[in-house]
């Protein structure tokens, strides 16, 4: 009987197209829209993971607060990063770095870029790589040796002619300062806050010893220990900064999973007001077919009563028009479903993004369709159920 | 007790009230008929008589306002709608005027509809169907539209769908009203054959014709039976 209604119903689709199109437009837009959205916030929450997966989820940066006293800031010291690593459980490994925006000159090439002061671990633990020469090593850092890493930018910029391993690059302060290049590096994607390619690398020694006389350091990098919790470390890291400073506003520490979690957040709510909004398209959309049901069950009256008249039970011609009102959602949800793909896909193309659809969101689209078409198909189901057999013939 | 005895359709003081707007009309003022198996039965009256009702109540699609109705014995006058549905799609077989095929579907899912109804396995209902089809002269126009056929065929299509489900009563409402004479009187020679066959046949007509094929008149005048007796 199902086969024969489904049947039936798209036999009476084909012989009113527009009106039929017409109809499930509301149900193709709201499904095609909870597609779209929840595609894209799958694609974009995968995006911003695998670009954090390639930089390392195991770092962790800790810096001064934006307003820190002087004294806070003289408390992050590279002496202090060898203390940290030491005293907590997990930490393979703290980085301190200093950087900052200086003009860099190589003969009338000028390029204003990131001056990063870090020591030789620095590359391993961005899996940042080798173009050509080698990166700075423990020995360029404790003879505070003239020397600098290119980031592949600023090798194109102020070697526009060709090689630059070997060149001289000047870092200009008040006055000028020669370095040789020992090595560059190839292309890095922008993460954790670091421009990779529009910056320099330099001993971290050599930097405080001849570019700015500090002892401090800007921020540390600590790279967690494969198989420990990066949370975990990253609170023992905050209440150990709380005991030194007294001040939770006088550090930060940063962790992907911080990051990322504010970023959830935010596509989160975004995703609650759109399906919001794509729930009432889809409501609109069932009160779109509640209203093309009623005018069927109105127009085919004659029909129904010719049916009752041949047996057909009330529970029977129930079951036919809900059939229809679902086939007719269904339809209009399978059809959003391949727009709103579509449309995702297109828009993850444009934005660079990893296309991710997202099975969850099909599955529950298409139930929902269903429960719409249920919902709204009930009443002009039962109303054509319910109609007396001699007034439903005698319609004309 | 021979089954000869159990008219196969009795009525016992029906009548029928309906509303319109405000007044009571009274359509059936308390009609006493019985109806013996294999009868072949023409209700006739002029209209406003209420041979319409009558015919919708002994077809089960309506249910009396006081009195009762039996069919094979049985008392369909207090049944609900679902029962209904059930005696008639297996115990009558319906011929209209307007034919009332149902438009969009071929000749063959036409006739085939009311044994969907009795839950018959799809295969059955096609061989049964071809099988009426073949019967009623029209084995060769099953693929077609209703509208693809002239209004003779298509009252023999409307037989063929009355003949599917083997129903023991034939009820036609002015089964000849929308043809011409000879196409109508090739119509009532079939009548004629399946009540031969076994069937029992009533008729509503106008048609003073049918009388040459059916046993008894009965006469309706204003909801009451005025005369009945065999042609």
């Amino acid at each position: 009987m199902l086969l024969e209604n489904i049947k039936l119903a798209i036999k009476d689709f084909g012989s009113n197209k527009l009106r039929t199109f017409l109809s499930v437009l509301g149900i193709v837009i709201g499904v095609g829209s909870v597609i779209t959205i929840t595609t894209l916030g799958g694609s974009a929450t995968l995006s911003i993971q695998q670009e954090m997966a390639e930089s390392g989820l195991q770092n962790i940066i800790v810096m001064p607060g934006w307003d820190s006293a002087k004294e806070v800031r003289r408390l992050f010291t590279t002496e202090l990063a060898a203390q940290v690593k030491k005293e907590i459980n997990g930490v393979e490994e703290v980085i301190p770095i200093n950087q900052k925006n200086f003009l860099l000159k190589h003969y009338k090439n000028n390029y204003k870029g990131t001056v990063i002061a870090a020591d030789e671990k620095f590359a391993d633990i961005f899996n940042y790589e080798l173009e050509e020469g080698r990166f700075i090593n423990g020995e360029d850092n404790r003879g505070r040796k003239s020397v600098v890493v290119l980031g592949t930018e600023i090798a194109h910029q102020l070697f526009s002619d060709g090689d630059a391993l070997g060149g001289y690059v000047r870092v200009y302060r008040s006055q000028g300062r020669s370095f040789k290049v020992v090595g560059v590096m190839k292309p890095l994607a922008e993460s954790m806050r670091i421009d990779f390619d529009t910056s320099v690398y330099m001993p971290i020694n050599t930097y405080s010893g001849r570019i700015e006389r500090i002892e401090s350091v800007g921020r540390y990098i600590v790279r967690v220990a494969d198989g420990i919790d990066v949370m975990e470390v990253s609170e023992q890291l905050g209440s150990y900064f709380m005991r030194l400073t007294g001040n939770p506003d006088s550090y930060r520490v940063m962790s992907p999973s911080t990051i990322a979690e504010m970023y959830t957040g935010v596509t989160q709510t975004l995703n609650l007001f759109l399906t919001g909004v794509a729930a009432i398209s889809l409501i609109v959309g069932g009160i779109g077919i509640m209203n093309i049901m009623l005018v069927s069950v109105t127009e085919r009256t004659k029909e129904i009563g010719i049916r009752k008249a041949l047996g057909a039970s009330p529970k029977v011609i129930r079951g036919q028009f809900l059939t229809e009102a679902v086939i007719l959602t269904l339809s209009g949800g399978c059809v959003g479903m391949v727009l709103g793909n579509g449309l995702s896909f297109l828009t993850t193309r444009v934005l660079r993004w990893v296309f991710a659809p997202q099975p969850f969101a099909f599955a529950l689209a298409l139930l929902f369709s269903c429960a719409v078409g249920i919902f709204f198909g009930l009443y002009p189901a039962v109303k054509a159920a319910k109609l007396e057999p001699v007034e439903a013939l005698s319609f004309e | 007790m021979s089954e000869r005895i159990v008219p196969v359709i009795s009525t016992i003081n029906v009548t029928r009230d309906y509303l319109l707007g405000k007044t009571v009309v009274r359509a059936l003022r308390g009609v006493s008929l019985e109806i013996e198996q294999e009868d072949f039965v023409s209700i006739m009256g002029p209209s406003g008589s209420g041979k319409s009702t009558l015919m919708h109540l002994i077809g089960c699609l309506d249910s009396p306002t006081s009195g009762s109705i039996c069919i094979e014995g049985e008392d369909v006058s207090k049944k609900g709608e679902v029962e209904l549905a059930k005696i008639r799609n297996r115990k009558i077989g319906f011929v209209f005027q307007q034919f009332n095929l149902l438009a969009k579907m071929i000749i063959l899912d036409n006739v085939m509809t009311p044994l969907m109804y009795a839950h018959v396995p799809i295969k059955e209902r096609k061989s049964r169907a071809l099988e009426v089809l073949n019967r009623v002269g029209l084995a060769n126009r099953i693929r077609h539209r209703p509208a693809e056929l002239s209004g003779g065929e298509r009252q023999r299509v409307a037989i063929a769908r009355a003949l599917v489900t083997n129903p023991s009563i034939i009820l036609a409402d002015e089964p000849t009203g929308s043809l011409d004479t000879g196409t109508g009187r090739s119509i009532l020679n079939l009548f004629g054959e399946i009540n031969e066959e076994g069937k029992t046949v009533i008729v509503v007509t106008h048609d003073p014709e049918v009388g040459s094929v059916s046993r008894r008149y009965v006469y309706l005048r204003d909801g009451q039976m005025e005369e009945s007796h065999a042609s």
